[in-house]
């Protein structure tokens, strides 16, 4: 359908206007929310993830149509059900204790949020011991930590052993990321997955769902 | 960059500081602010053009580090040129095959570090993945003070940190250790426009002790700062001018060094690049700034993008370098041996960058011109035609040529009967002649002793 194809294309080039017309277009002319979600948002964001893998988008393009993809959803959502949008896993993302840095890790919770993840950000210099506390208040089934600094990445470690101490590490997989941390340092501290950049944190995670 | 282009950077972080203003992550250091009559909104603090002019007629263009060798005192400002090695690195590169660095790892590049002739500084290394952070920070220290008697940059990040260089200094100087520039540290804003609390903290009492501070923005262009070279700029001036205008408050007169390491982030993947032309420009511009302001600076570095002692990082050091050594920077950190961005040292390339900075500086040297090196006399004598080899000015002067100490000189056939050796394997060979012969520097039993129990005192195995 040449509207959804439009959809489609302009949530990847980013122009939110159009796709908020458009969105209201084809529940106007009758499409199902679920098929204007399934083939024209979510299907625009599979390409976007492609090419950003292929390297051919830039993070400031693929994060400007993660944002047209979520204000087209804004106009989708009264007409859905739940359950329409299927929740690829609930997140507790943020840096660890001692690294104020959260770019990168404010980059992947966005690219999370918009591949279909309910993110619950917990900020910056979290504790191994607050870590753990989301982790249960919010039944999240994965944790994300962030560390750009060699200093701080000893606090994975440390956080990983307050999953354990609050019995809680067998119900959530653990990822890690960061400008010093590789998947050698991972495997050593036990975690289940890393990622080297924002676009893998996404696949991994989606792998791991 | 032109004295309008630099003046246009300096208008622009002002206005940056006058009306966006800087978040200090740190009441007391706010209140201090506030009390000199700045404008304060919560933590952020505002700037104008006089409080900056104020500090810049305070700060020195030079000072002088004094350790615990007289020989081996440095002066940052000027035409004086500090190497240090890399500093921090988590892991250690051996091949393609990337590990925990570990305290013998830590060993063997401060070996490194005190046999080269090139290196002036110490950074600490290798933070040692073996042992609970606290406890390897103490006994890195021990190690940078121990082994050389070289100046070393403490990597001060937490307030427990700046406790061990202060104490360790009073070990080493006594109890008026800072009479003197004894305690040089690189403090980093939080980019963009933010300084937080450690940082806020280690700066007052360092400049409370009158102690150098070089302030390093490391800007990241698209992500942590403008996508744009002049933005970053703008954006790393305004983080340093505040800096200084906090220190000099603090202590009107107290060293400081105007530091950059910003970079672009690669748009592809987020992460900073320092392999890059941008790279060289934006520290070469930070160096001409600082030179602009008669400050003192820090910029540049061995540094690559690459993950192998290979021509890619030879390339991308040797530009990393030479623009900031041409433009005549005083101070560069991970000066040898950092690879991988930040997160790596390799020994291998640790001895190439070394000769590299031997090259460079042989290269800087201004040509000496003289009636004795025009050397008119000796053409006149061997005339047209003639040969030099036996002239007694050839004789004179035939060791004044830089000599490469492993980098090959020789036809293909000379070289391939001594083993046929690509630069990563000589340098490897040079690193273990440079090992053989290190020799622990004298130090007072008792200083070493007390350095020894305070370093050691919270631990169960003795050094």
């Amino acid at each position: 359908m040449a509207l959804l194809d439009d959809i489609k294309q302009n949530v990847e080039v980013g122009n939110k206007d159009a796709v908020l017309a458009q969105v209201q277009q084809a529940l106007d002319e009758g499409t199902t929310a679920q098929v204007v979600l399934a083939q024209g948002l979510i299907a625009a964001m599979d390409i976007v993830g492609a090419k950003m893998e292929a390297e051919e988008m830039f993070i400031p393009e693929v994060l400007r149509a993660a944002k047209t993809m979520e204000a087209g959803l804004g106009v989708l959502r009264p007409h859905l059900a739940v359950g329409d949008v299927k929740v690829q896993g609930k997140v507790v993302i943020g840096t660890v204790k001692g690294d104020l840095h959260d770019i990168g890790k404010n980059l992947v919770a966005m690219l999370l949020a918009s591949a279909g993840f309910e993110v619950i950000d917990v900020g910056i210099n979290v504790t191994p011991a607050d870590f753990a506390k989301h982790v249960q208040e919010n039944d999240a089934n994965f944790l994300g930590m962030s560390a750009l600094l060699t200093t701080t990445m000893p606090m994975m470690k440390e956080t990983l052993a307050a999953l354990d101490a609050a019995g809680i590490r067998g119900k959530v997989k653990v990822l890690v990321g960061g400008a010093p941390v590789n998947q050698s340092f991972a495997d050593q501290i036990g975690a289940d997955g890393y990622a080297s950049d924002a676009g893998a944190a996404i696949k991994v995670a989606k792998e791991l769902a | 960059m032109t004295p309008d282009d630099i003046g246009a950077v300096h208008q622009a972080g002002l206005r940056l500081l006058e009306r966006t203003g800087v978040v200090f992550k740190h009441q007391p250091t706010v209140d201090l602010f506030a009390s000199h009559g700045f404008k304060v909104d919560g933590l952020r603090v505002f700037m104008n053009e006089a409080q900056v002019d104020a500090a810049l007629a305070t700060v020195p263009s030079w000072f002088t580090m004094e350790g615990r060798n007289p020989d081996r005192h440095l002066t940052f400002g000027g035409d004086h040129l500090v190497v240090a090695n890399a500093a921090g690195a988590a892991f250690v590169l051996e091949g393609t095959d990337m590990r925990a660095g570990t305290m013998a790892d830590l060993s063997t590049c401060l070996k490194l570090s005190h046999m080269s002739t090139n290196v002036d500084m110490l950074g600490n290394p290798i933070l040692p993945q073996e042992l609970p952070a606290a406890e390897g920070y103490r006994q890195s220290i021990h190690c940078c003070l121990s082994m050389s008697d070289k100046l070393l940059e403490y990597p001060i990040a937490t307030p427990e940190h700046l406790q061990v260089a202060l104490d360790t200094s009073e070990i080493l100087y006594g109890a008026d250790w800072h009479q003197r520039s004894r305690v040089f540290t690189v403090l980093n804003s939080l980019s963009p426009l933010q300084f937080e609390e450690g940082t806020c903290i280690s700066a007052l009492e360092l400049a409370a002790r009158n102690q150098p501070i070089c302030l390093t923005p490391c800007v990241m262009g698209g992500t942590t700062g403008p996508v744009t070279t002049a933005g970053i700029l703008v954006l790393q001036h305004a983080e340093v001018m505040a800096g200084l205008v906090l220190v000099q408050l603090v202590s009107p007169g107290c060293p400081f060094v105007y530091g950059g390491t910003s970079s672009i982030s690669s748009m592809m993947t987020g992460d900073m690049l320092v392999g890059v032309p941008e790279y060289w420009a934006i520290m070469t511009a930070t160096v001409e700034i600082a030179n602009h302001f008669f400050l003192p600076s820090r910029a540049g570095g061995g540094l690559t993008d690459a993950h192998l002692p290979d021509m890619q990082a030879g390339i991308e050091c040797a530009m990393g370098l030479a623009s900031v050594m041409r433009t005549g920077v005083n101070f560069i950190l991970h000066g040898t041996g950092i690879i991988s961005s930040f997160n790596a040292v390799s020994f291998a390339k640790f001895v190439i960058d070394d000769e590299l900075v031997g090259m460079l500086r042989s290269r800087l040297k201004k040509i000496d011109v003289s009636e004795e090196t025009m050397a008119v006399g000796v053409i006149e004598d061997v005339g047209p035609g003639g040969n030099f080899l036996l002239e007694s000015h050839t004789y004179a002067h035939c060791h004044d040529y830089d000599r490469p100490s492993f980098f090959n000189r020789r036809k293909h056939d000379v070289w391939l009967s001594r083993g046929g050796l690509d630069i990563a394997s000589s340098a490897e060979k040079r690193a273990k002649v440079m090992l053989e012969s290190y020799v622990t520097p004298d130090l007072d039993p008792l200083i070493l002793r007390q350095l020894g129990g305070y370093c050691y005192g919270h631990c169960t195995v003795a050094p």
